[in-house]
């Protein structure tokens, strides 16, 4: 009986916890009348008129294919970059090295806004704002610490042996790292790229104060956009959002264990 | 092992290079940059500006608008981590044992913190400003004229329940790592002795699980810090200005007021301030850590 009741409540709970995303979703499919005469009320059919409405007014196709570009580079270029610094540093462990895993480190305590008014005037003085390439090239410093201290905390584990095998074997360091290490690193990878994926795909900050034309959007400034150009029309600005948070509701539901268990390794053994 | 300088020099480059020349272009000179620019009185459009010295810093100090900013995100800061590391910490407890509804509520509860902060502001504008008069409306009750995000009260609290139930999850999800590496013997011997729950949290379980707690009392002040993306969504920082957190100031500063100089000498406050503030804290709750 105790047992049903907790599990009741809970339930309760979890519901309330969801509760906005599910009556949000639910008038989506709604037209504006339904929505303002009664938002608790289901919807009778799975109407689509306002997302077709708002992928094309709110130009949402360029936006997922920016944004998925962008993730897809800024999260494969940050990890391969982290892991190299971190295999090199980890086994280089000389004051320099550690040194620099340091300054990594400390960068995590800045805030984006601390740099953010200087980091637009230089790359504007680089010619690299408002391009995708460029955004990207933005990322890959803001995005490696994390990374670089997590593959750093592995490579350690990973016996010095085996390098020197590699090496008696006549493989370069390079070598040695791309089919031996890479490979072993790849449970951390794969916790990291999940996790790097909802960082890049959500990310907002950066892409308003680095992007400025309407080509160059990502999914949330589209939404920031097309939110702020909209006013009282519910109807759309929810399907804007359910653009906006399906993706990554669907993508959590995929990859909630590796999402669960990439937050709680990072932060318990960073 | 043979190191000779060459081949060490070659493996930077080709390691460490990379991204520590891009570490350099847009991490490391932006913040020097931006530490000089505080120093000027630049409006950040024009060629010319002048030093100025700490004016910046100083004229901060008695702009009745930047104190009414610093206090309303260090309250924030406050209630926010103090809330949510509290209540993350009962529900961890309720929901530590891995049964099978206990994990699904776990990943339930995790579910808001996927979201972008900029599309939950956005979910619960709607129901700040749509659900819960039209849901007021019919049922009969008086909910119809209460806009939370048109009075400053209101609106902090909005804030910080939204990021609060953005927050909770992740917090959870920590706590449930760390009591999940206890000693369950420990515990269990102790309640033998007769020992109370309150008496098993307070002196086994709490200090065994400091790290989860230095873990999540980092990561919410951090976030807190930054409200950003929330903070634009939720109230824009009003009505007025009475909900603009720090990093909002500063990004209005830059984009919006033409003030290089002073936004600058606040993103400069702003990082010494989280600096300062969560080094103190890992100091702190790192010394409480207990091997096990």
């Amino acid at each position: 009986m105790k047992r049903f009741v907790r599990a009741t409540l809970l339930g309760i709970a979890a519901f309330v916890v969801l509760l906005p995303v599910l009556i949000a979703l639910m008038n989506s499919f709604k037209p504006l009348g339904r929505i303002l005469a009664d938002v608790l009320e289901l919807p009778t059919s799975l109407r689509l008129e306002s997302y077709f409405h708002v992928i094309e007014a709110g130009n949402y196709g360029l936006g997922f294919l920016n944004t998925f570009m962008i993730t897809v580079f800024a999260v494969g270029l940050s990890l391969l970059g982290a892991a190299m610094v971190a295999f090199h540093l980890a086994r280089r462990a000389t004051a320099f090295a550690d040194g620099l895993l340091i300054l990594f480190s400390i960068s995590m305590l800045v805030p984006f806004q601390t740099i953010m008014l200087p980091l637009v005037k230089v790359g504007s003085l680089l010619h690299v704002t408002d391009s995708l390439p460029g955004l990207i090239l933005v990322m890959i410093p803001l995005f490696s610490p994390f990374a670089i201290l997590t593959y750093h905390g592995f490579v350690k584990s990973i016996p010095r042996e085996l390098d020197e095998a590699a090496e008696i074997d006549g493989a370069s360091r390079f070598r040695l790292f791309f089919t031996i290490i890479a490979p072993m690193m790849s449970p951390v990878t794969s916790s990291l790229v999940v996790i790097y994926t909802l960082w890049s795909w959500n990310d907002f900050a950066l892409p308003l104060v680095f992007l400025s034309s309407a080509g160059n959007r990502t999914v949330t400034l589209v939404t920031f956009v097309y939110y702020s150009s909209q006013n009282m029309r519910w109807d759309f600005i929810l399907a804007a959002l359910g653009l906006a948070a399906i993706p990554v509701i669907l993508f959590y539901v995929l990859m909630q264990r590796f999402i669960i268990r990439g937050v709680t390794d990072g932060a318990l053994k960073g | 092992m043979k190191t000779n300088r060459k081949s060490v020099a070659v493996d930077y480059l080709v390691f460490v290079a990379p991204v520590l020349l891009l570490f350099s272009v847009f991490f490391l000179f932006p913040f020097f940059m931006g530490g000089l620019y505080s120093l000027t009185n630049w409006d950040g459009v024009r060629p010319n500006l002048n030093f100025v010295g700490f004016d910046n810093y100083l004229s901060l100090l008695t702009d009745s608008d930047y104190l009414s900013i610093f206090t309303f995100t260090v309250g924030f800061v406050l209630l926010n981590v103090l809330l949510t590391l509290f209540s993350g910490f009962l529900l961890a407890l309720v929901l530590e044992q891995g049964s099978r509804s206990n994990r699904v509520l776990r990943i339930l509860f995790f579910l808001p913190n996927i979201l972008s902060p900029l599309v939950a502001g956005f979910v619960w504008t709607f129901m700040f400003n749509s659900v819960l008069p039209n849901v007021g409306q019919v049922l009969n009750w008086p909910l119809q004229d209460i806009r939370l995000l048109a009075d400053p009260a209101t609106a902090f609290g909005a804030l910080v329940g939204v990021s609060f139930w953005q927050s909770l999850g992740y917090v959870m999800i920590i706590y449930v790592a760390g009591l999940n590496t206890l000693d369950k013997s420990v515990l269990e011997s102790v309640m033998l002795e007769g020992a109370g729950a309150w008496t098993r949290i307070r002196f086994i379980v709490l200090p065994l699980i400091m790290p989860a707690i230095t873990v999540n009392l980092f990561w919410l002040l951090s976030q807190s810090f930054r409200l950003f993306d929330l903070n634009l969504a939720l109230t824009g920082g009003g009505p007025g200005k009475s909900t603009t957190a720090m990093a909002l100031d500063i990004y209005r500063d830059g984009f919006a007021r033409n003030q290089m100089g002073s936004g600058s000498a606040k993103a400069m406050v702003l990082f010494l301030l989280v600096f300062v503030v969560t080094l103190v804290q890992l100091r702190i709750t790192k010394s409480r850590e207990v091997s096990q």
